[in-house]
C-alpha cells in the first residue's frame, strides 16, 4: 500500500511539454519530483528522489538517451517507465520492449490518455 | 602454085581426118597389152603415112610433097614414142625406098616431125588434151617452119625453087591442118574420157545401189517395178528381181495404206516432190515392216518416166522407238520426281545460300561488332580441381574494348589464368563463372572487383561446355552517382522524417505552451478556446505523424487519417465513452499533406461539433462517415442521428469562426462544394478535387 501521492519523474528536453505536463499530472494529485532534461540529469534524479514511475522521452538533449539513461536507471532501481516519442520506428519499439515498460506512448501525448494511464497502474495504491 | 598441088594437098589432109577415126577406135578398145596396142597403132599410122605418101604432089622429079609432116608430128604430139617409132619406119623406109633427089630430105622431115611432136609432147606432155587450136598452129608453124629448113638439104637450085614457091603454100595450109587433126583429136580424146567416167560413175553407181543398206527401187510409169537393189528384196523378204521386176507396186503396200501409196505415186509422177516420211510396207511372208521413204520423180526429155527412192529400214527402230517411249515415260516420271527434288533441293539451296549468305553477314558483323563494342568480350575457360569445382578460369580471347575496360592488356593475358593476373579476386567471380560453364544458364549482374578497384555490369553465357564468355561495361562511374543519389535521398527522407517531427513537436510544444497558459483560469471561454485549438492542432498533429511515418513522405492514407481523427477527437474530449459510435465506410486513397490537413480540420470540426451538440443530456448517437470517389473527386458524405438544426437554419450566416471555416476550408481552399441536408440529425456531403494540389516532396 503506497502511503501518500504517486511521485512521478517526467524527463523531457522540450520545456513546455515538460511544464504543461508537470501541470497536467499536478492537478490531478500527482507528485512530480523533477522534471530532468538530460539523461544524465534524469539518472541522478531518479536516485535522489526513488519516483513511483519515470516518465520518459526517448530522445534527449545531450550524450545520453532516454534509452541508455533507463539501462542505467534500472541497474540499481526497479522503477516503472512510461516512454514516450515522435519517433516510432521499428529499431526503437524493439528497444523499447527490452524494458519492459508500462507503456510506450507516441507524442504528442494526449493528458487526458496519460492520466488513465497512471490512474490504472496505481489504482491500488491511491 | 598449081591446082593439081592444091588438089593433092586436100587428098593428103582427107586421109589424115581418117587419122581421127582410127584414133576414136583405137582409144575405145580395151587399155590392156598396152604395148601390144601401140605396137599395132604405130603400124596403122604407118599405113596412113604410107597412104598419104601414095598420093604425093609432086614437085619435080625427085621430090614430092605429101603431109606426112602433119601426121608423124600428130603422132609424136599424141600416140607417144613406140607409136611415132614404128610409123617413122614405116614412112621413112618407104621414102628411102621411092628414092630421088629428095629421098634424104624427105626422110629427114619425117624423122624431123615425129621428133618434134614427141618433143613438144614431153615439154608439154601435161597439158597435151587441153591443147588449144593457137597452141596447135603454132606446133604446126614450128614442125613446117623445120620442115623448110630440111629443104636446105636439097641442092642449091631445087632447095630454091621449093621454098620460093612452096614455102608460103606450105607455112598457110600447113600449120592449119595440123591444128584442126590436133584439135580433132583432142575432142575425140575428151570425149571418149567423159564416156569413160560416164561409165565408171555409172558403176560406181550400181554399185552403191547394189551394195547399199538401204533398199533402192525404180517403178516406172505405169507402176511396175522396174529395179531394185539386194537390200531392198532383203527388207521385203524376196529372194530374187524376178519376183519383183514387171510386178506392180501394190506387191509391197499394207491394204490400209494403199490409198496413201497411190496418191503418193501419182503425186510424183506428176513430178511434184515429197517430203521424207515413214511408211509401212508388206513384206512377202505378209508381216509388216516399216520403213522411212524418200522419192523423187525420173525425168526423161521433160516428161516423168518413172520414179525410184531409198527405204531405209525402221523396223527395228519402230520397236526401239517403242521401247525408248517406254522408257521415255519413265524418264520423265524420273525427271518430274528429280525435278520435284530438285525444285525441294533448290529452295534448301536458296535457304542454305541466303542463310551462308546471313551467316557470313552475321559474321562480319559479328567481328565488326567484336572489334567495334563498346562493351568488353572476353572468352574464358573454367578450371575445376579434381572434384568438378571451379577454382580458377584461363583467358582465351579479349577485345580492345576488354582492354580498355579493365586496364588488362591481350598479350599480357591471353593464356593466363585469373588468378594468375588477379592473384587477389573475390573467390565468387570464380564460382558464378564456374556454375555458367557448368551448366550453360546465362547469368546478369552486377559486382565489385577489388582487385581492378570497379563496378562491373556482366553479362556471363556459356557458348559451350567448359566455357563462358563475358561482356561487361565498366558502371563504376554510375554506381559512384547511384550511391551519391542514394545518399542525397537518404538524406532528404533524413531531413524530412526530421522536419516532420519537428514540426509535430513544435505542435505539442504549442500544445503545451496554451495548457499551461489555460492553467489557473477560470473562465470557460479561454478553457473552451484552449481545448478546441488543441484540437485542431492535434488533427493538423496527426497528419504530420502520418507523414513521419509513411513511406513516401509525400501522401498519408486518407482511410487511415480520418479513422485515427476520430480516435483522436473522442479520446481528447470529455464526452462520456460510449455515447457516441463511429460507422465509418472509406475507401483506400492516398492524397498530400494539402488535401489530408484541410480535410482534417474539417471533419475535426464537424466532429466536434456533433460531440458538443447533437446529442444533448443522455442521448447516445453515431457519427458515420463515408469515403468514396465520384469521378476525379473524392466525396465524403458526414452525417449524425442527433438533434438536427431548426428549419431555416442558415450555415452560411454563422458568426462562429469554426462553421465559418468548414465552408471557407472547402470551397475556397479545396475549390469544392459543400451541401448540408437536415432532418433526421445533419449531414454534409463534401466533393473536392485531390488532385488540385501535386506533391511536393
Amino acid at each position: 500500500m503506497m502511503k501518500g501521492p504517486v511521485k512521478i519523474l517526467i524527463v523531457e528536453d522540450e520545456v513546455f511539454i515538460g511544464l504543461s505536463l508537470e501541470a497536467a499530472l499536478s492537478r490531478e494529485g500527482f507528485e512530480i519530483t523533477g522534471v530532468a532534461a538530460s539523461g544524465d540529469e534524469a539518472v541522478r534524479e531518479a536516485a535522489a528522489a526513488s519516483p513511483d514511475i519515470i516518465i520518459m522521452d526517448i530522445h534527449l538533449a545531450g550524450d545520453m538517451d532516454g534509452l541508455e539513461a533507463a539501462a542505467q536507471i534500472c541497474t540499481s532501481e526497479n522503477i516503472p517507465i512510461i516512454f514516450m516519442s515522435g519517433y516510432a520506428d521499428e529499431y526503437i519499439q524493439t528497444k523499447v520492449d527490452s524494458f519492459t515498460p508500462v507503456a510506450f506512448l507516441i507524442k504528442p501525448v494526449k493528458i487526458p490518455q496519460l492520466i488513465q494511464l497512471l490512474n490504472d497502474t496505481f489504482a491500488l495504491q491511491k | 602454085m598449081h591446082s593439081s598441088t592444091i588438089i593433092g594437098l586436100i587428098n593428103n589432109t582427107a586421109l589424115l581426118l581418117a587419122l581421127g577415126v582410127l584414133y576414136d577406135t583405137l582409144i575405145r578398145t580395151p587399155q590392156k597389152q598396152k604395148t601390144f596396142r601401140e605396137l599395132i597403132t604405130g603400124f596403122l599410122v604407118g599405113i596412113a603415112g604410107i597412104a598419104i605418101m601414095m598420093n604425093p604432089v609432086g614437085f619435080m622429079p625427085g621430090i614430092v610433097f605429101d603431109t606426112r609432116s602433119i601426121l608423124l608430128g600428130i603422132s609424136g604430139l599424141f600416140f607417144g614414142p613406140l607409136v611415132t617409132l614404128v610409123a617413122i619406119i614405116m614412112t621413112g623406109t618407104l621414102r628411102l625406098y621411092q628414092g630421088g633427089a629428095g629421098a634424104i630430105t624427105g626422110t629427114a622431115v619425117i624423122i624431123m616431125s615425129g621428133s618434134a611432136g614427141l618433143l613438144w609432147s614431153y615439154f608439154r606432155r601435161q597439158k597435151i588434151y587441153d591443147k588449144s587450136f593457137w597452141e596447135l598452129l603454132l606446133f604446126g608453124a614450128f614442125v613446117h617452119a623445120g620442115m623448110l629448113l630440111l629443104m636446105l638439104t636439097l641442092t642449091r637450085e631445087a632447095a630454091v625453087q621449093v621454098i620460093t614457091k612452096l614455102g608460103i603454100p606450105i607455112l598457110v595450109i600447113y600449120p592449119p591442118g595440123t591444128a584442126l587433126l590436133g584439135l580433132l583429136m583432142v575432142r575425140r580424146y575428151n570425149r571418149s574420157r567423159t564416156e569413160e567416167q560416164l561409165r565408171e560413175s555409172e558403176y560406181h553407181l550400181r554399185n552403191l545401189i547394189d551394195n547399199t543398206s538401204a533398199g533402192y527401187f525404180h517403178i516406172n510409169n505405169e507402176g511396175l517395178f522396174s529395179d531394185v537393189n539386194q537390200a531392198w528384196l532383203e527388207m521385203h523378204g524376196f529372194s530374187s528381181r524376178n519376183e519383183v521386176i514387171g510386178k506392180h507396186f501394190n506387191l509391197t503396200q499394207v491394204d490400209t495404206d494403199l490409198p496413201m501409196a497411190d496418191d503418193t505415186v501419182k503425186h510424183l509422177m506428176k513430178g511434184k516432190t515429197i517430203a521424207s516420211a515413214e511408211f509401212s510396207r508388206k513384206r512377202k511372208d505378209g508381216t509388216t515392216g516399216y520403213h522411212t521413204f524418200s522419192a523423187h520423180t525420173v525425168m526423161r526429155n521433160g516428161k516423168p518416166e518413172g520414179i525410184e527412192g531409198f527405204l531405209i529400214d525402221r523396223t527395228e527402230n519402230a520397236r526401239l522407238q517403242e521401247e525408248v517411249e517406254a522408257a521415255n515415260i519413265k524418264l520423265q516420271s524420273t525427271i518430274a520426281d528429280m525435278e520435284r527434288t530438285n525444285n525441294a533441293l533448290n529452295i534448301v539451296n536458296s535457304k542454305l545460300f541466303e542463310a551462308n549468305k546471313d551467316l557470313a553477314d552475321s559474321e562480319e558483323r559479328y567481328r565488326l561488332l567484336f572489334k567495334e563494342m563498346m562493351s568488353g568480350f572476353a572468352l574464358h575457360e573454367i578450371i575445376q580441381d579434381d572434384h568438378g569445382v571451379p577454382v580458377d578460369y584461363r583467358f582465351l580471347v579479349v577485345n580492345s574494348a576488354f582492354e580498355k575496360i579493365t586496364g588488362l592488356k591481350s598479350a599480357d593475358i591471353t593464356g593466363k589464368t585469373v588468378r594468375e593476373v588477379l592473384p587477389d579476386i573475390e573467390s565468387y567471380w570464380i564460382e558464378r563463372y564456374g556454375h555458367v560453364a557448368a551448366t550453360g544458364a546465362p547469368v546478369q549482374f552486377e559486382d565489385y572487383s577489388s582487385s581492378l578497384d570497379k563496378y562491373y555490369e556482366v553479362r556471363a553465357y556459356s557458348p559451350e561446355r567448359g566455357k563462358f564468355a563475358v561482356i561487361i561495361q565498366d558502371i563504376t562511374a554510375r554506381k559512384h552517382s547511384e550511391k551519391r543519389i542514394e545518399n542525397a535521398l537518404r538524406e532528404k527522407e533524413i531531413l524530412l522524417r526530421e522536419l516532420y517531427h519537428r514540426t509535430k513537436n513544435n505542435m505539442q510544444v504549442i500544445q503545451s505552451m496554451l495548457l499551461l497558459q489555460s492553467i489557473g483560469t477560470e473562465s470557460d471561454e479561454v478553457k473552451t478556446l484552449v481545448s478546441e485549438t488543441d484540437m485542431k492542432i492535434q488533427a493538423m498533429s496527426l497528419v504530420h505523424q502520418m507523414l513521419y511515418q509513411s513511406q513516401n513522405l509525400s501522401s498519408i492514407n486518407l482511410k487511415k487519417y480520418i479513422s485515427d481523427l476520430s480516435k483522436l477527437v473522442t479520446e481528447s474530449t470529455n464526452f462520456p465513452a460510449g455515447r457516441v459510435s463511429f460507422e465509418l465506410t472509406l475507401i483506400d486513397t492516398e492524397v498530400t499533406v494539402d488535401i489530408a490537413i484541410p480535410c482534417g480540420l474539417v471533419l475535426n470540426e464537424l466532429m466536434t461539433n456533433t460531440i458538443k451538440y447533437a446529442f444533448p443530456e443522455d442521448m447516445k448517437g453515431t457519427i458515420t462517415i463515408s469515403l468514396d470517389r465520384v469521378g476525379e473527386k473524392l466525396h465524403i458524405l458526414y452525417s449524425d442521428n442527433g438533434v438536427g438544426v431548426p428549419e431555416n437554419f442558415d450555415f452560411h450566416a454563422q458568426k462562429s469562426y469554426g462553421m465559418r471555416s468548414i465552408f471557407s476550408i472547402i470551397e475556397r481552399q479545396l475549390q469544392g462544394e459543400i451541401n448540408v441536408t437536415t432532418g433526421n440529425g445533419i449531414a454534409f456531403s463534401i466533393f473536392f478535387n485531390d488532385s488540385h494540389y501535386t506533391p511536393r516532396v
